[in-house]
């Protein structure tokens, strides 16, 4: 057969199946019911499954929390009162004695525990529950909403927009296009390959075609949202009858998030069906600002404006690597002043000239522009070697002590390792409140310690305030937020979040106990440290590969829970202890290894992963907060 | 093409009737749609206020079976339920409020008589009873949350300039509150 008519073959097999994925995607999409008569008469579904209703059965939006943090206002687990005019100048004051009633479900316990876990006194700021790390909001949200969407399919209000069986046909139709596509390959491979190499290509199918029909299986698995169900779609018709009726009370629109005190659960209702406009536009329960964060350290709530510094490149540097650079330019300024003296007149001498000589001294260095340029530099080198040398003493003997709450911690600067490898950071902000004023400057933190603090906590940091350099930090309270964003930076697909919500197959808390080994390390984050593109192979649950492109591995990950991690860790520990991380970690030559509670992961590095082994403590520190 | 200032005027004016035309036809539906608002609010007062009326004599006959002899807080009940249907024929918002205020503060006093009936208050019809009177009781706060809400907003578009022109041209009259009962009014106090 020829190539091209395979090829041909091939595109024909693909496009077929595209075709029937579209027509799924097109019979499966949900379009809203016709509304009922507007009525005020609220239903029984909770205002975030509402939201996903609302929204055409596609996935909640972030209207969905917000309805919900104003819903549990309304059933009295806490108050929102308004300080001024403006609603965003609002405060949550917590209820000590819960009111009666039925259980949370998930999703609003785990909104109310972000409330609580942030709350001071039992206050905080309506504006001071946003995130301060994109990853923990994203995971925050992908969790959040896969409850509300796996309480939606309980209450048989939703269903899975692909079904299985759908999924099943996807994958069993792939078939077709992996074969050809396969085969296409395999003939263009025998038509390049050397006689003696003939057969080879026609082999490589059988390693091709499973790697494809996993593709295939992978696009048809992708979740696509949500789709409506005859009960689903009565309950929206319900519910877009209360919207037209809430819609019609223009005033509504304008009610802030404090007179939930008065319409108590309306208007987490109007939240969710989009049309409380005011009261959703005050709250953010998203990303933070890292230019004016809340600080509640002190007792009292109050916004901080901090400002990053970036400019000199002294900062955050070692005294070591000053004195150096002190030294160098030392040496530099010397060797110039000696050089400037060998250096020709600019202007040649003639009648009428400039002299180079007085009282019988040699002055060409000053009557020569080029030799005076040259010594004025020489100068300049040397006195500023001096002055840096100096200052990086007198910073390194002179260091201080501040102890307050983290606002901060995000990446500043980054060490390129050259075309195609992704830079590797080594020095972070970090943002400390130390209380005295309403500003601050970030101090630089080496990045292998940035995963020894969070937002919220309260740390004493010694620092040397020339090159803002942390030089020692120690968390003296961990902050309410920090067991509570544990776990959040998943990059799971919302179908195993709404699986694990359901009971079914994995375990929404007890996730991280059944976490395969590379979930705790990225092979983005290994790649950072090689220097080189990775790409992780689970083996198992309990090992991961780490292999460059062309299949040759560079680290390997291994992670044991319970009884059989002690007979790990008894193996493991040894080498440099690494403080500060997890409860225990061990730094070796080639290696690390990390314990926190009864969960241990060892991470070996190979061959041209070595090259990583002066990050192996960022590497572990990364492990450490998902642990 | 040169136009005599004449013409210019006519324009002028003519695009400014236009616009002014614009304004009225939409403020006018802006009002129409408000004073509808109201309209649907009050149905929804008058549906609940029907139900309660409906529980009553329910009530007060389950009530009769364990205490028959306070006949004069039944009477006043039965009175004041009669005096509130009546009124509900009437338009006027004030005498409907008024009448639905004296039915609550006598249904106040029954669930007061009830405390000296143990075997009343554990009667599952009655507690049954009391349970969808209370749930009555909140639908009609919430109605009454919208429907003056709705009267405020209409209140506010047809007393502002230049609005006040156009609502008489739409027959918009002054709709009144429904006010809570004195009762209501007074400091929550908890029974159980």
């Amino acid at each position: 057969m020829s190539l091209t008519i395979a090829i041909a073959v091939a595109v024909l097999a693909t496009a077929a199946w595209a075709g029937l994925y579209g027509l799924i995607l097109l019979f499966t999409r949900s379009s809203l019911p016709s509304p009922a008569p507007a009525t005020m008469d609220l239903g029984p579904e909770p205002p975030a499954v509402v939201n996903l209703l609302a929204n055409r059965w596609g996935r909640p939006d972030e209207d969905a929390a917000e309805a919900t943090l104003l819903d549990l206002a309304g059933r009295r687990y806490y108050e929102i009162r308004q300080a001024s005019d403006d609603p965003v100048h609002s405060t949550i004051h917590v209820n000590p004695q819960p009111p009666a009633g039925p259980d949370l479900l998930p999703f609003e316990q785990r909104l109310l525990s972000r409330i609580r876990a942030a709350a001071v006194g039992g206050v905080v700021p309506l504006t001071a529950l946003t995130f301060r790390d994109a990853g923990q909001a994203k995971g925050w949200a992908r969790r959040f909403n896969a409850e509300v969407v796996a309480h939606a399919r309980r209450l048989g209000l939703s269903r899975r927009r692909i079904s299985k069986a759908q999924v099943t046909l996807l994958t069993t139709a792939s078939i077709a296009p992996a074969l050809s596509l396969a085969f296409a390959l395999a003939l263009q491979i025998e038509r390049s390959a050397a006689p003696e190499d003939k057969g080879g290509g026609y082999g490589s199918m059988f390693a091709v075609v499973p790697i494809l029909i996993s593709v295939f299986g992978y696009f048809s698995g992708r979740y696509r949202g949500e789709r409506s169900t005859p009960a689903g779609r009565e309950a929206a018709a319900r519910w877009l009858g209360v919207r037209d009726w809430l819609a019609g009370h223009d005033a509504f629109a304008d009610l802030p998030p404090a007179a939930v005190m008065v319409w108590d659960r309306y208007l987490g209702y109007g939240a969710a069906v989009h049309v409380a406009h005011a009261a959703t536009a005050a709250l953010d329960l998203g990303m933070g600002s890292k230019y004016l964060v809340w600080s509640s350290y002190g007792g009292s709530w109050r916004r901080v404006k901090v400002r990053y510094p970036r400019f000199f490149d002294r900062y955050g540097q070692a005294t070591g690597t000053l004195v150096k650079g002190g030294v160098w330019r030392l040496a530099l300024g010397f060797g110039l002043a000696l050089v400037s003296r060998t250096l020709p007149d600019a202007v040649p001498d003639k009648v009428g000239a400039l002299n180079s000589s007085w009282a019988g001294e040699d002055i060409s260095t000053f009557t020569s522009p080029t030799r005076l340029g040259a010594a004025l530099l020489a100068t300049l080198l040397i006195v500023w070697g001096l002055y840096r040398i100096i200052r990086a003493a007198v910073d390194h003997y002179t260091p201080v002590e501040i102890t307050g709450e983290v606002l901060w911690v995000s990446v500043w600067k980054t060490a390129s390792q050259g075309e195609d490898r992704p830079s590797i950071p080594w020095l972070h902000h970090l943002a400390v409140d130390d209380g005295t004023t309403d500003r601050t400057v970030a101090w630089g933190l080496p990045s292998e310690w940035s995963s020894r603090s969070s937002p919220g906590d309260l740390v004493r940091i010694s620092v040397r305030r020339w090159t803002r350099r942390v030089t020692e930090i120690k968390v003296l309270r961990e902050g309410g937020g920090h067991a509570l964003h544990r776990g959040f930076d998943t990059e799971d697909n919302t179908e195993n979040l709404v699986a694990e919500a359901l009971g079914e197959g994995r375990k929404a808390p007890v996730a991280l106990r059944t976490q395969v080994a590379t979930a705790v390390l990225t092979a983005d984050e290994v790649a950072r440290a090689v220097g080189a593109p990775i790409q992780v192979r689970d083996i198992g649950p309990i090992n991961g590969l780490y292999e460059t492109l062309d299949g040759k591995p560079v680290a390997m990950i291994q992670m044991q829970r319970g009884p059989m991690a002690k007979l790990w860790w008894a193996a493991a520990k040894r080498g440099t202890p690494l403080p500060g991380l997890g409860d225990e970690a061990y730094l070796s030559e080639s290696g690390a290894a990390i314990r926190r509670g009864d969960a241990v992961v060892i991470l070996v590095l190979h061959r041209s992963g070595r090259a990583a082994a002066p990050h192996l403590p960022w590497l572990m520190g990364q492990v450490a907060t998902r642990l | 093409m040169n136009l005599s200032p004449l013409v210019i005027a006519i324009i002028v004016v003519a695009v400014i009737a236009v616009l002014v035309l614009f304004w009225a036809v939409h403020t006018f539906n802006v009002l129409i749609r408000q004073r509808n608002q109201v309209r649907a609010s009050w149905a929804q007062i008058d549906v609940q206020l029907k139900r309660r009326h409906d529980l009553v004599p329910n009530l007060v006959e389950t009530v009769k079976g364990y205490a028959g002899h306070e006949r004069a807080t039944l009477e006043a009940v039965v009175a004041a339920r009669a005096g509130a249907m009546a009124a509900g024929a009437s338009p006027s918002v004030e005498q409907r409020s008024a009448a639905e205020g004296l039915l609550t503060q006598s249904l106040g006093r029954l669930f007061a008589l009830v405390e000296a009936y143990p075997d009343l208050k554990a009667s599952q019809n009655f507690l049954h009873l009391q349970s969808e009177l209370a749930n009555t009781e909140d639908k009609i706060a919430y109605a009454r949350q919208f429907y003056n809400t709705a009267v405020q907003t209409l209140d506010n578009t047809a007393h502002s300039f230049p609005s006040m022109f156009v609502a008489p041209i739409a027959g918009i009259k002054p709709a009144g509150y429904f006010q809570a009962s004195g009762a209501e009014q007074a400091p929550v106090q908890v029974r159980f």
